[in-house]
């Protein structure tokens, strides 16, 4: 099954203002595609579009087999909450310190308000060295400390889908570098990457496939 | 002649637009409260128990002092007026039924109201509502419900307080000059007050609490790119609610008492 499937799909260019051209994508399991752009922001566009956080013009979008409805946006919860976005617009909760937005999720699903974080978030925290900033709001961190909470969340969310931006300046070289062993093993159970990057080492290590967002078009 | 008749039809249009999409949005919002069964509501409960504490107990030191000073100035003009004849039935016309609530309403207006349209304005230009959104979270159910039910109820016991406060307060702060007993000016207002009027002002309050709230995070939701569109959000917001609390105080005025 593909985790993600879309057909005769457009979204709106953010360069030229007008449609892409209509393409079919899909993801599979354990899939990793790197994308090559002459465009950042639609590059981000469609990564916005695969979050579901994007209404396309037309076409549809399948997510774990079932058809996803734009039309509204409490039905795409359901698809939202497996997608792991770590790009430049994802965003913390301003008015919960680092520790409630990283147990927001948890705190919804399960009705527990228990602030002890889990041991895999712990050692995500100690690896992003945010173990003494738990307690901070969103608003007292340095951006780099903001970024690597953000990554943290949607770490921790055990997505099946995992989109990046520019991951290499999003948390710096160092903290891809150290996460490296973590996103293999998440590919390794079926883990799906859609990434932008201009960070080599990252892309050969990672990318099993390339997509082109040029001028308008997507080309897988 | 025509443009402006086509102005005024255009703006009609887009004031009824603009009501009719709001009422499907608190109907979103209370449909919500149907659903007992939906995952957060121990967040849901929390967030409503923060709520009340900002809109209700932090508004405390403020409403107590005007609801005093009011009550004061009330009596005052009345017992000179009067000649205190009918001061408990005056006060508890004055008081209880019209100036209670929509007293209380405008000091949720300026101190709570804005701010949760300013608190939505900014989560969602800076994206938090997504970010909500992408943790399968429902802002609906979690920013809208709480602040729906803790200002609500916030609006109905400060409407309780200020009553109460400015009847007693009220009375303690003029007792110097005024003739009758605290006992016979409160034997007074229980011949004068009737269940009606403790439940139109009940219904007033809850109406109130809906409307604010709505109508703030309507205009908080409706702020969707810059954060310049955050102040304008928050004066609409607080005019609206300004206008359609002394409408809804009119109409069930004129409804229960005509």
């Amino acid at each position: 099954m593909t985790m993600i499937e879309l057909s005769n799909f457009s979204f709106e260019s953010k360069k030229t203002g007008r449609a892409f051209q209509p393409f079919d994508f899909s993801l599979a399991p354990g899939d990793v595609v790197s994308i090559s752009t002459d465009s950042a922001e639609d590059a981000l566009t469609f990564l916005k579009t695969l979050a579901t956080l994007v209404p396309p013009i037309h076409g549809s979008y399948r997510f774990l087999g079932n058809n996803l409805n734009f039309s509204n946006r409490q039905d795409l919860l359901e698809a939202k909450k497996h997608i792991g976005f770590v790009t430049s617009h994802a965003a913390l909760i301003s008015n919960r310190s680092v520790r409630e937005n990283l147990l927001l999720q948890r705190a919804y699903f399960t009705n527990s308000l228990s602030a002890k974080l889990d041991p895999n978030t712990r050692r995500l925290c100690k690896l992003f060295a945010l173990e003494n900033k738990l307690d901070l709001r969103p608003a007292a961190l340095t951006e780099h400390d903001y970024r690597c909470v953000v990554t943290v969340r949607e770490l921790i969310k055990r997505p099946v889908i995992l989109l990046m931006e520019y991951p290499e300046k999003y948390i710096g070289i160092t903290k891809l570098n150290a996460i490296n062993d973590i996103l293999f093993n998440l590919v390794g159970d079926e883990l799906g990457i859609v990434f932008l990057s201009e960070y080599k080492y990252f892309i050969e290590t990672f990318s099993k496939r390339d997509l082109v967002i040029s001028n308008g078009t997507l080309q897988a | 002649m025509q443009r402006v008749i086509g102005s005024v039809g255009r703006q009609a249009l887009a004031s009824l637009n603009q009501i009719a999409t709001q009422l499907t949005f608190a109907y979103k919002i209370l449909r919500l409260l149907t659903f007992p069964s939906k995952p957060g509501r121990a967040l849901v409960r929390r967030i409503t128990m923060e709520q009340v504490y900002f809109t209700a107990v932090q508004a405390l030191p403020i409403i107590i002092p005007i609801a005093i000073l009011i009550g004061g100035m009330i009596i005052i003009q009345f017992s000179r007026f009067s000649g205190q004849y009918d001061l408990g039935k005056i006060t508890v016309l004055i008081i209880v039924r019209e100036l209670g609530p929509i007293l209380t309403a405008f000091l949720i207006i300026l101190r709570s109201a804005t701010a949760v349209t300013i608190e939505v304005g900014y989560m969602n230009v800076l994206h938090e509502v997504d970010a909500l959104e992408m943790s399968g979270i429902d802002p609906l159910w979690i920013v809208c419900v709480p602040r729906l039910v803790g200002i609500t109820s916030a609006i109905v016991c400060l409407f309780i307080v200020f009553d109460l406060v400015a009847i007693v307060g009220g009375y303690a702060l003029v007792w110097i000059i005024t003739y009758i007993h605290m006992s016979e000016f409160l034997l007074q207002i229980a011949n004068a007050i009737s269940v009606a009027d403790i439940t139109v002002g009940l219904i007033k309050a809850v109406l109130f609490g809906i409307t604010i709230t709505v109508t703030c995070l309507y205009h908080g939701f409706k702020t969707q790119r810059h954060i310049t569109q955050i102040p304008v959000a928050a004066s609409r917001a607080s005019v609206q609610c300004f206008i359609y609390c002394l409408s809804i105080s009119a109409a069930i005025s004129v409804l229960f008492y005509l």
